[in-house]
C-alpha cells in the first residue's frame, strides 16, 4: 500500500457539533478513523474535501480555528 | 512502507499531541489501546463510537501513563463503562493521582482523573482482537512502560519505547534519577532481538522499516549516552513543543513567560545546561523556528 500524503491533522481534534467536521482539519469522524488504512488514492479523495469544504466556509464564517490565518 | 495489518485491529492515528489509539474487534465486544490527549477526548469518544459500529467497548488498556496516552480514559469509561487495565508499575501514581509522578505538573499538562480496574504485568499475555499479545516491559522512557508484542503476526505495539524515527524523552536522568539510558538501551536490545513485521508506535505511522528505526534508534541513545547535555537540550525542546501544541499560538512576547512556566524546562536547564532564562529563550526559539514545530504569524507563535 502506498500511503504517503500527510494527515491534515493539526492537533486540535475536535468536532464541531452543526457541521459534523473537526473544527482543525476539516474531516469527519469516519474520514479520520479510516485515515491509517487509506492508500495515497483515497487520502487524495479525503483532502480535496477537505480544501473544498475550506474554500466554501471559510470567506462567509471567518477562520475555523483561532489561529488561522488565511487572509489577504 | 505501510505494513499490512490484520482486520481485527484499527488505528486511529491523530498528530502528535494525542498518541494512537488502537482499537481492537473482537465479535461484538472491542478493546482499545491507549487513550490521546485530554483535550481531544470528545473526538477520540466519537471515533472509537463511530469505528465500534454497535459493538461494545469492553476493555482499554495502557501502554503507559503519560497525559498523551492516557487523556481520554476518563471519557471513554464515562461513556462506554470499560474496564481500564493499566501497567501494573503505575498502579500507586494512578492510585494516588501523583501529578509528578505522571509527569503532569513538571510538563506543565493536563489530564482527567480516573481510576484503573486492574493491572497487567510484564510477561502477561492478553488477548486482543482475536490475537494473543505478550507484555513487555519497556522501561526508559517511563521506566513502567510495556509494550504489547503478537509473535504469530509478528507486530509490536512498541508505545513510545521506540518510534520510526526516534523513542520518547529518555526522562529519569533529567529528574535527577538513575539508569533511564541504560534502561532504554537494554530495552531498544531487548526489541531489536525480536522477530518483528511491523510496528504500531504510539505516535506517527505504522511502519515496516523496522531494521531502520532500530538503527535510527541506537544511533542516539549512543548519542545521549555520549553526551548528557545532548538529552538535556533534546527533552527541552520536545517538552516546550508538546506544551505548544496544546497551547496552539502565543504572542511572540509572552512565549519567553510560557518557556519559563513549565518546571521541566527551568530545571533541566538548570542541571544540565545552565543557559541564561534569555539565551535558552532565544535558542528554543530559534531551533523550533528551524524544524517548523514554530511559525511565526503575524507576531504569534504557533505550533507547527
Amino acid at each position: 500500500m502506498s500511503a504517503m500524503l500527510q494527515s491534515p491533522c493539526i492537533n486540535i481534534c475536535k468536532m464541531d457539533a452543526a457541521s459534523g467536521l473537526c473544527i482543525g482539519c476539516w474531516r469527519t469522524i469516519d474520514e479520520i478513523t479510516v485515515w491509517s488504512r487509506s492508500d495515497d488514492a483515497a487520502r487524495s479523495h479525503i483532502l480535496a474535501a477537505v480544501a473544498r469544504r475550506r474554500m466554501e466556509n471559510e470567506p462567509e464564517t471567518g477562520h475555523p480555528t483561532k489561529n488561522s490565518t488565511d487572509h489577504d | 512502507m505501510t505494513p499490512i495489518l490484520p482486520d481485527s485491529l484499527l488505528v486511529l492515528e491523530r498528530g502528535w499531541l494525542s498518541a494512537n489509539n488502537i482499537l481492537f474487534f473482537e465479535g461484538e465486544q472491542a478493546t482499545l489501546v491507549d487513550s490521546g490527549y485530554v483535550t481531544h477526548a470528545g473526538q477520540t469518544v466519537a471515533l472509537v463510537g463511530h469505528a465500534l459500529a454497535g459493538r461494545q467497548l469492553t476493555r482499554l488498556v495502557n501502554t503507559h501513563s503519560h497525559s498523551d496516552h492516557i487523556g481520554g480514559n476518563a471519557a471513554l469509561k464515562a461513556a462506554y463503562d470499560c474496564e481500564i487495565i493499566v501497567p501494573a508499575g503505575l498502579h500507586a501514581a494512578i492510585a494516588d493521582w501523583d501529578e509528578d509522578a505522571l509527569l503532569l505538573s513538571p510538563l506543565g499538562q493536563q489530564s482527567a482523573r480516573f481510576q484503573h480496574d486492574s493491572l497487567i504485568s510484564a510477561g502477561a499475555e492478553i488477548a486482543m482482537g482475536g490475537l494473543n499479545w505478550q507484555a513487555l516491559a519497556v522501561p526508559g522512557h517511563d521506566m513502567e512502560a510495556l509494550a504489547y508484542y503478537c509473535p504469530e503476526k509478528r507486530i509490536l505495539i512498541s508505545g513510545d519505547a521506540l518510534w520510526e524515527n526516534g523513542f520518547g524523552v529518555i526522562f529519569p536522568e533529567l529528574f535527577g534519577e538513575a539508569d533511564g539510558l541504560l534502561h532504554t538501551r537494554q530495552t531498544l536490545e531487548m526489541l531489536s532481538r525480536l522477530p518483528i513485521d511491523a510496528i504500531i508506535p504510539g505516535h506517527g505511522r505504522p511502519f515496516a522499516s523496522i531494521d531502520e528505526a532500530f538503527e535510527r534508534a541506537f544511533r542516539r541513545i549512543a548519542q545521549f549516552e555520549n553526551n548528557i547535555e545532548q538529552l538535556a537540550w533534546h527533552a527541552i525542546k520536545v517538552g516546550v513543543s508538546f506544551a505548544m501544541l496544546e497551547r496552539r499560538s502565543i504572542p511572540r512576547e509572552r512565549f519567553a513567560d510560557f518557556v519559563f512556566s513549565l518546571p521541566f524546562a527551568v530545571d533541566v536547564n538548570a542541571r544540565f545546561l545552565g543557559m541564561t532564562p534569555d539565551a535558552l529563550v532565544a535558542k528554543v526559539e530559534r531551533e523550533l523556528l528551524l524544524v517548523n514545530a514554530l511559525r511565526l504569524e503575524d507576531g504569534m507563535f504557533v505550533a507547527g
